[in-house]
């Protein structure tokens, strides 16, 4: 009878077992996505290291090399997610949460969509994450590359291009037939000059290639006149 | 004999009686020191949180919470009502999703005890129950202007790579589609509890909720419009060329 007894009051304790489940699946889960947003902030950071090296577009297989990261990295791969991939032409990367089991509770979307663990990406919608570049000089020749539609930045030797570069310099030309030369400069003189200009004044109104110099730029034209950018015009110096 | 069983009976009635009863409060006492411990390391744990992340402490949620306790160990207690065996947060939580506290209104030992750590923390007469369930937020310390000018220069920088993502690349791009576009980047990126200026036109006016929003929103696009205009980056240059008419 006692032992009936004893044996009921065992069982019935363990019929509330503890409950830590939830906590710790819960704690397994935000570890996985923190260290989804690590491996994505470490390619974002080898992304722009790469671009203002190489003055190229990379893909993840140019990224895996020791001078970037590392031929040994690796990424946390999630059940149901899309493979990894960054784009070819801009600077985005795939989102690992779409389409797995995490992308169904709200406050994971939450954790991965925001900011708190990002610095180097950001969120842009529900299967892109961007690449955030900071370096002025790498955000210089990815507006270059954007702008004409090209991953990199060519020789000027190649032909039919734009933009080209020989010599650290980096030249500007209004076509990809290269009709009229419209600037040039050196890779360090990108923001503040001097940067050379054709001496075709009109060509400074018309060409919105000059859009992008920054204001307080120093220009020189070919026929040495001077002259500085402000925020809407090239202005002539006296 | 018969008095023998009589008088050992009642002995023995009283003597269980008083057992439990003085289990009874010290399991209550215990109770009451229990939330009071969770509400103590909670609130530090969200204001160290908030200072490591440039967020309000009560805008920190659960799950931020949760991935920054350590593994192993039985840190889970930390977020439950009790710290019975049985308790977990399926059906223990002390600290929802939100990362407030909440506690049903028929926990009257536990409840005392957490008005009586926050009386001098915040008002709680004004928590009122909705589903017998009472909600006290934890952490409502500002932050100091300094690091909401940082969460400024955050969404600042994240609206503009929104425009730029929308128009910079983009050569079909129209005058609507910019205005459009710099009303969506606004909208999704104003930082409404940071900007802490007033708005106001004189000392006196008063203003509705709807009309200080519209202002800050107004006084968020100027900001944007600052940082494009007066940066010497070849992109923000850029785009300021194209949207200067309309922003």
């Amino acid at each position: 009878m006692k032992i009936l007894f004893l044996l009921c009051l065992i069982s019935f304790t363990r019929f509330f077992a503890a409950n830590s489940d939830l906590f710790i699946e819960r704690q397994n889960n935000l570890d996985v996505i923190k260290q989804i947003i690590q491996e994505e902030e470490m390619v974002a950071r080898a992304y722009e290291k790469y671009i203002i090296n190489e003055r190229k577009l990379p893909t993840i297989a140019s990224l895996l090399s020791p001078l970037y990261l590392s031929t040994s990295f690796s990424l946390t791969s999630l059940v149901g997610g899309t493979s990894f991939s960054i784009s070819s032409t801009k600077a985005t990367m795939t989102s690992r949460l779409l389409n797995t089991a995490l992308n169904t509770d709200a406050n994971f979307k939450l954790l991965y969509e925001g900011n708190l663990y990002r610095k180097n990406t950001y969120f842009t919608d529900s299967s892109t994450i961007s690449i955030k570049l900071t370096d002025p000089f790498s955000r210089h020749l990815y507006y270059l590359m954007r702008n004409s539609g090209a991953t990199s930045i060519l020789p000027c030797t190649v032909l039919l291009t734009k933009y080209c570069t020989e010599n650290n310099h980096i030249f500007i030309y209004d076509n990809t037939d290269r009709t009229n030369l419209l600037m040039y400069y050196h890779i360090d003189r990108f923001k503040t000059g001097p940067i050379i200009v054709t001496s075709n004044t009109s060509l400074h109104i018309t060409s919105d290639e000059y859009n992008a110099i920054p204001k307080g730029a120093l220009l020189y034209d070919t026929d040495g006149i001077k002259y500085i950018k402000t925020a809407n015009s090239i202005e002539k110096l006296r | 004999m018969f008095g023998n069983i009589w008088l050992s009976s009642a002995l023995i009635v009283t003597a269980i009686f008083s057992a439990s009863a003085i289990y009874k409060s010290y399991s209550d006492i215990q109770a009451a020191k229990q939330i009071q411990e969770s509400y103590e390391i909670i609130s530090d744990i969200k204001t160290l949180l908030a200072k490591q992340y440039n967020k309000n402490p009560q805008d920190i949620t659960r799950d931020e919470i949760i991935a920054s306790l350590p593994k192993g160990g039985n840190w889970e207690k930390l977020l439950l009502t009790d710290r019975n065996d049985s308790s977990g947060l399926a059906n223990k939580a002390l600290v929802n999703e939100d990362g407030n506290l909440v506690l049903n209104e028929n926990e009257r030992i536990k409840l005392l005890a957490l008005r009586a750590k926050l009386k001098n923390i915040t008002d709680t007469s004004s928590v009122t129950a909705v589903n017998n369930t009472l909600t006290f937020e934890v952490g409502k310390l500002e932050k100091n202007s300094i690091e909401k000018d940082k969460g400024i220069e955050i969404n600042i920088d994240l609206a503009i790579n929104y425009l730029v993502d929308k128009l910079l690349y983009d050569s079909a791009v129209t005058s609507s589609t910019i205005t459009t576009e710099i009303s969506s980047a606004v909208a999704l990126y104003l930082p409404e509890n940071d900007i802490y200026q007033d708005l106001k036109t004189s000392v006196d006016e008063v203003i509705s909720d709807a009309e200080l929003l519209s202002r800050k929103k107004t006084y968020f696009q100027n900001r944007i419009k600052d940082e494009l205009s007066s940066n010497d980056d070849t992109i923000k240059t850029k785009l300021y060329n194209l949207i200067k008419e309309q922003i």
